[in-house]
């Protein structure tokens, strides 16, 4: 995909690379959940400065590397299924969402990771993570299954709690890393890289006194 | 009546025969020429008839000229219309009745109306790519400017001349500004002119292919997409471009883009010649979101609160702005629009709902805009942008995510079925087809008057909330005026109850001093006692004159004695010898009684003010009587001491008598008379 490589100077040892990631899921599963909690840190909170979750940027720096992500909501209602194909052209990463206390939600998952294979196929990274751990006791969908097949289709697997702050970073990073790799694989061989570092993101400005706000709220 | 009439007929009598001068309505009485010879009651009843037909006559045919374009304002063909009536008539009804003002008006807006409504048409047509009869006489001269401006693109005599070149133009020729501009600020000559080589070739190269007829847009696209990447590629890696910022670069391609989508936009947009055929489509999707128009927000569950005015208003922003995206030119200024709208609409549904808006709402509610907006051109213009909008621009950021959103609603739109609304396929095709319509597209249809009644009914409430208040602050008011009346009533009942009592015979004390020969004949008669004693003081001036003469002497003997007695008080110089124990006892008696009833006056005081100068009055003399009642007291018990030292110093006086009497009583006379001044000033001081 040239879309991941297209501003880079070249000579200069720091590349820079937007990806675009597209979340999938289900209507209730918590998608905006996860990505606001990402992007701005906040979980169903009056303080949120953006107006949508939709499209969602954000800036990250691994191993030097800037990193754009932009983050493409859809709409998960079943209605609009058949346009999942123009949400996803042309992505980098897909993450796809589903709720462990709703088995309908990880069904709707699997098609759609049929969808992606069949219009992307390996050039698209797949994470799947299964939301709202904070109601573990109320898991239809079980574990081993989500696992097996995440790494049956070729995907990571995380079981993520937007409530709880949970394996959400992670996952974002686990992504951002193999998209980095496929993308420079399609250059050159990918070079050794480990160091993570999180740099602020463009919000950080803007969510910090708001942050002071809340601790004044209590 | 009839006096008018006949002194105006006189007028006409020379030239008309008798019978003219009666009304014809043969009425009896006498007609006017200026009424059309008719009698001013006749006159009347015939005015109403012709209006009334007038307004049966010319109303439809006036509509019937309005398309036309060449239609007069309404109150001009009103005049022509009566052009066969006589003349006078003509003046009359001129300046008519207000009915028939009012009546052109309406005439005169309606057909207003009917002009602008063919004139949207009209420009709807003119937009639309069909061409039109080409204009040599323009052509030229613009295209020499053009050359003589700058040297792109000569592409003046291949493509048909439209009606609104002139606008076309006004956009190259900005844009054109614009890039001159910015190249001009650029040192480097050869960015420029490989800036202004390249561009002009790939203007030139679309030209070509779209000229033989051959050449597909996809393929224009193609280069286009192409020449977008490689000239990208070239600022970053060319040497030269090195020396621009990377701001400038974007904006230098931004530019550009601008400039090859602006001066080819008429075989670029929705073109003629290719398979796509976008403006079938486009009106497929006309016809289509028109079939859709009974489409509601419950179909769609969108979260929309149209009831909400701010929402409502935000709507028809994102409506008004999406409409408007046909009618810019550059590909990026018409994803901006998309963009505009669809932050309008983020906006309308922050306001209807709790949180951030994900594209679980975001969607429907763009599909739901896009079907009542039925945008023009929504096809060619998705494509046009699709087609030549710089496809790495188009892809990154918040432009391309509204611009994907939007290609969804349309293919949404496109495919939609009973069963993607949640409804039977019957019943779907039944609205589609018109052939039934769904109850809640009724809500719709009166959606505005609806919203208007809910306003109204709100404004309503409020006021009557308002009034509810209002009356009951007027209640509260006229309840506090009322206790307030009643406090001050009381008030005045309970002063002027005490005041009559109390206010006359106050009065009496404070004239006590004040030498009233009534008065003192009455009631105060004691109090003047001291003018008994100046008279005996008078009579004992030897007397006095001894006891001061004595006091010369005790002075020697006692100074400081003698010193304090002197000065202390007129009167203890005046109660001398025997007499003054008689004062002291009636004097103090006087003094007291004259005393008593001012305490009492002095609590009431506090009432009133005038009153206040009046008791302060007595109040001070009081204090005063008091003060000479004390220093009469004390000046009795010096006077007891000093008659003591008297009868001692007596024997002494006798021997002595003779030789200084004649010199001591001046002296002692002196004295006393100034005491007596400074004692009036003092009083009078206390009147003042």
């Amino acid at each position: 995909m040239d879309a991941s490589s297209t501003n880079f100077a070249t000579g200069s040892s720091s590349r820079s690379f937007s990806f675009k990631v597209v979340l999938l899921g289900e209507g209730c599963v918590g998608k905006t959940s996860v990505v606001l909690r990402y992007v701005e840190d906040r979980f169903n909170d009056k303080h949120v400065t953006t107006l949508q979750a939709s499209f969602l940027q954000k800036r990250i720096n691994i191993a030097g590397r800037r990193i754009q992500l932009a983050i493409w909501d859809t709409a998960g209602q079943e209605r609009f299924h058949a346009l999942g194909p123009i949400y996803y052209r042309d992505a980098n990463g897909a993450i796809l969402v589903y709720d462990i206390t709703d088995k309908d939600s990880f069904e709707k998952v699997k098609t759609w990771v049929k969808e992606l294979k069949k219009m992307l196929g390996n050039d698209i990274c797949l994470s799947i993570a299964g939301n709202k751990t904070d109601l573990e006791s109320q898991r239809t969908v079980s574990t081993e299954e989500a696992e097996n097949y995440a790494a049956l289709v070729g995907a990571k697997h995380y079981h993520t709690s937007a409530k709880l702050n949970h394996n959400i970073e992670e996952l974002f990073l686990d992504l951002s890393e193999r998209m980095v790799s496929i993308s420079e694989g399609q250059q050159r061989k990918p070079t050794t890289r480990r160091n993570v570092v999180v740099v602020e993101n463009s919000d950080t400005s803007a969510s910090v006194p708001e942050s002071n706000k809340t601790g004044c709220c209590g | 009546m009839s006096y008018n009439t006949s002194s105006t007929g006189r007028i006409s009598r020379l030239i008309s025969e008798q019978a003219d001068l009666m009304c014809k309505n043969k009425c009896g009485h006498y007609g006017n020429k200026v009424q059309e010879g008719y009698c001013s009651v006749c006159y009347k009843i015939y005015k109403q008839q012709q209006q009334q037909q007038n307004s049966v006559r010319y109303g439809p045919r006036d509509e019937a000229f309005g398309p036309d374009g060449e239609a007069s304002p309404g109150g001009v063909f009103g005049r022509a219309g009566f052009a066969t009536l006589p003349k006078s008539a003509r003046l009359s009804l001129d300046s008519l009745s207000p009915l028939t003002g009012n009546f052109s008006k309406f005439e005169e807006k309606k057909k207003q109306q009917t002009d602008r409504k063919t004139k949207s048409f009209r420009s709807v047509f003119r937009k639309s790519p069909t061409p039109s009869s080409p204009q040599p006489g323009k052509k030229s001269p613009e295209k020499g400017s053009k050359e003589a401006h700058h040297r792109h693109g000569s592409d003046g005599g291949s493509s048909p001349q439209m009606s609104p070149r002139k606008v076309a133009n006004t956009d190259k020729d900005q844009i054109r500004d614009e890039i001159n501009t910015f190249l001009a600020q650029i040192t480097n000559k050869r960015i420029v002119s490989d800036v202004v080589s390249k561009v002009k070739q790939c203007e030139e190269v679309i030209l070509e292919l779209l000229r033989q007829g051959s050449g597909s847009i996809d393929e224009a696209s193609d280069i286009v997409q192409d020449f977008y990447k490689n000239f990208q590629a070239k600022t970053e890696i060319v040497k030269c471009y090195q020396e621009i910022s990377t701001e400038d670069k974007e904006l230098l391609m931004n530019l550009i883009e601008k400039y090859l989508t602006i001066s080819l936009y008429k075989e670029l947009f929705s073109p003629m010649s290719t398979a796509t055929e976008d403006e079938t489509k486009d009106l497929e999707l006309q016809t289509r979101i028109r079939q859709l128009n009974w489409m509601t927000c419950k179909h769609l569950e969108v979260a929309l609160n149209e009831r909400d005015r701010s929402v409502r208003d935000l709507v028809y922003a994102s409506i008004n702005v999406i409409i408007g995206m046909d009618s810019v030119k550059p590909p990026q200024e018409k994803l901006a629009c998309v963009t505009q709208c669809s932050h309008h609409i983020i906006e309308a549904l922050g306001k209807s709902k709790q949180g951030p808006t994900a594209a679980d709402d975001f969607l429907p509610t763009l599909i739901y805009i896009v079907i009542k907006a039925n945008p023009t051109r929504l096809q060619s213009n998705i494509n046009y942008i699709t087609r030549f909008c710089n496809a790495a621009q188009l892809m990154r950021g918040e432009a391309g995510y509204f611009f994907t959103n939007l290609c969804c609603a349309v293919s949404f739109i496109q495919n939609m079925k009973g069963e993607s609304l949640g409804m039977p396929e019957e019943e779907f095709q039944d609205y589609m087809s018109g052939r039934s319509v769904p109850m809640e597209s009724w809500e719709n249809y009166f959606l505005e008057s609806i919203h208007a009644m809910e306003e109204m009914s709100n404004v309503v409430s409020e006021l009557e909330l308002r009034q509810q208040e209002f009356l009951k602050n007027v209640e509260k008011f006229k309840k506090n005026m009322k206790d307030k009346e009643d406090r001050v009533t009381e008030q005045v009942d309970k002063i002027l109850k005490r005041t009559p009592l109390t206010f006359k015979p106050r009065k009496v004390p404070t004239n006590i001093d004040e030498e009233d020969p009534a008065l003192n004949e009455t009631s105060l008669p004691s109090p003047l006692k001291p003018e008994v004693v100046s008279i005996v003081g008078a009579s004992a001036g030897n007397e006095s004159s001894v006891t001061l003469q004595a006091t010369t002497e005790v002075e020697r003997e006692a100074p400081s004695k003698a010193a304090q007695v002197v000065p202390t008080s007129s009167q203890l110089v005046n109660l001398t010898g025997n007499d003054s124990e008689e004062y002291k006892e009636g004097g103090e008696a006087e003094v007291f009684e004259s005393i008593s009833p001012s305490p009492q006056s002095t609590s009431e005081t506090d009432l009133q003010q005038e009153r206040m100068g009046a008791v302060l009055k007595p109040k001070e003399k009081v204090f005063r009587q008091k003060n000479q009642a004390s220093l009469i007291d004390e000046g009795s018990h010096r006077q007891e001491n000093f008659a003591a030292v008297v009868a001692t110093s007596k024997s002494a006086q006798e021997r002595s008598e003779h030789r200084e009497a004649s010199v001591v009583p001046s002296e002692t006379k002196e004295k006393i008379e100034s005491v007596d001044n400074n004692d009036a000033m003092e009083s009078s001081d206390l009147e003042a």
